[in-house]
């Protein structure tokens, strides 16, 4: 009889187990679960890299893939640090550079305090589409990259934000900062001044600040366009207790984008960029070994328009993943003309070299340059893009490139 | 010089020809305002995250897959590009909150 009885009250017992182990598994994971639940400090990783094969000149490699994390630490709602690290091969060795470091308080809505070293909101490009799986092309546009017209970063701070304004928007920045640094070599050097706008000047070489901004207003709803205006304005670029102090630089940049995606009309996006930069250096004079004096005018602008279309609406899948990108680019130098027997020089844009009162030759500075460049990109993903890119550099000759860049953003 | 005029006059008339391309040639119907409601005249739609996703990450490059982050990562890259693009709050919190119910 008992026999027959405990199969069964072994049943009895493992169905009444079962709800208390599973309360058990529940906790258990609930336990797992919380272990895992976010804090109010985030760190995350991203960043960008590219590489591949370029062809320049007739003078072809391949080009190692230059590697720039970024590194974002978010403590709670309100502070963001950011930092890019751009590490790349330079020669023999590999090159580290901080691109940028800078601690953001947002304070309300409208409103965000930034200190530190941070981008220069002057024009869109070096700001926001210079990464390489932003950029739509394998390289900068002349004088937006590495050897830029107008300042890339600052050490200050700044306030900026975006205001909603009806159907239309504006996103502004208003900073200070130290400013470009005017670089004189000694007087007794026959080499030209040059002026520092790449923000190195993380020591203030004098007492004057830069103030400087950028507002950019989408008019429209769907913000398909946005139109930036840039400045930045310092009274004083040079060393501190020289004859260059008070050398005075006024930068100004102009931005325009228009974006519109899937037209069914051209059955695809169409994304056009543009950009024109000025720099303006007060005239001054430097003294020559001879006695003689140069008059030195630097008014350099640089400027690109750039045209991408993607036929993302096609039902072709591979067709719907090309992009077709065209883009112009210049930049005008003055030029410094080394010390010579023409002592009077006025350089503006185009150099002019007074020969003698009655007779003007005008000069093409040596910098001067301009740069057609055609690509075709394959998007693999969002984020990533195989970039064939052919481009036609003309100064006094006309250097062909070839490039195939693969960018990546992570 | 002249030939540099020339090319600077053509690359405005393709800017502005492009422009008037995305918007006149636009069929997209975008439900934001009265005029696309007919009867309902003054009445105004918000625009979703969805939507917002796709006009302000477009601004400057593809629009992410929502699937790419988590939802933490998705806040602290909305306040990356809040800072860095001068996004709106309110259009940050909408593109933040599609992100995370999509992924």
């Amino acid at each position: 009889m008992m026999g027959k009885k405990l199969p069964l009250l072994v049943f009895i017992l493992l169905l009444s187990a079962g709800p208390l182990l599973a309360q058990t598994y529940n906790e258990e994971a609930k336990d797992d679960l919380e272990s895992l639940k976010p804090g109010s400090t985030n760190f995350l990783m991203r960043g960008y890299s590219h590489a591949g094969f370029e062809s320049i000149d007739g003078n072809s490699s391949f080009v190692s893939g230059a590697f720039a994390p970024i590194f974002l630490w978010q403590q709670g709602d309100r502070i963001l640090f950011e930092s890019e690290m751009e590490i790349e091969f330079e020669g023999d060795g590999v090159q580290f550079a901080l691109e940028y470091a800078n601690i953001s308080y947002i304070l309300n809505d409208y409103l965000i305090f930034r200190v530190g070293n941070f981008l220069t909101p002057f024009g869109a490009f070096n700001e926001r589409l210079h990464p390489a799986w932003i950029n739509k092309m394998p390289n900068a546009p002349l004088g937006m990259g590495h050897d830029p017209v107008g300042p890339t970063s600052e050490f200050g701070a700044e306030l900026r934000g975006g205001v909603p304004l009806g159907d239309t928007k504006i996103n502004y920045s208003l900073y200070v900062s130290n400013g470009p640094i005017l670089e004189v070599h000694a007087e007794d050097s026959l080499e030209p001044p040059t002026t520092n706008l790449n923000g190195l000047n993380f020591d203030d070489n004098n007492d004057d600040k830069a103030i400087g901004g950028r507002i950019g207003f989408l008019p429209f709803n769907n913000s398909a366009l946005e139109v930036g205006v840039s400045g930045q304005y310092t009274s004083g670029i040079g060393d501190r207790d020289t004859k260059f102090e008070d050398v005075a630089a006024l930068n100004y940049a102009f931005d325009l984008s228009v974006v519109k995606n899937s037209i069914s009309a051209i059955k695809g996006n169409i994304d056009l960029k543009a950009q024109w930069n000025f720099v303006d250096i007060d005239d001054f004079h430097i003294e020559l070994p001879d006695g003689d004096e140069q008059i030195i005018n630097q008014e350099n602008d640089a400027y690109y328009a750039q045209i991408a279309y993607r036929p993302a609406l096609s039902k072709n899948n591979f067709l719907s993943k090309l992009e077709f990108v065209g883009r112009y680019s210049g930049i005008d130098l003055t030029e410094v003309e080394e010390h010579g027997e023409e002592s009077q020089l006025k350089l503006s844009g185009t150099s002019s070299l007074l020969l003698s009162p009655d007779e003007e030759e005008e000069v093409h500075a040596e910098g001067d340059r301009t740069q057609w460049a055609f690509g075709i990109n394959y998007w693999i993903s969002w984020r990533s893009a195989l970039k064939f890119s052919y481009q036609v550099t003309n100064n006094d000759e006309t250097v062909p490139g070839f490039f195939i860049h693969y960018a990546l953003g992570f | 010089m002249i030939r540099s005029n020339i090319i600077k006059l053509i690359l405005i008339l393709v800017v502005v020809t492009t422009t008037f391309i995305a918007f006149g040639c636009s069929t997209s119907k975008e439900a934001t305002s009265g005029d696309d409601l007919g009867d309902l005249g003054s009445f105004a739609m918000e625009k979703s995250g969805a939507v917002l996703w796709g006009e302000n990450c477009a601004r400057c490059h593809n629009a992410p897959d929502p699937t790419a982050f988590s939802d933490t990562q998705w806040e602290t890259i909305g306040a990356h590009m809040r800072v860095r693009a001068g996004l709106t709050a309110e259009d940050t919190e909408k593109i933040v909150t599609f992100l995370q119910q999509s992924n």
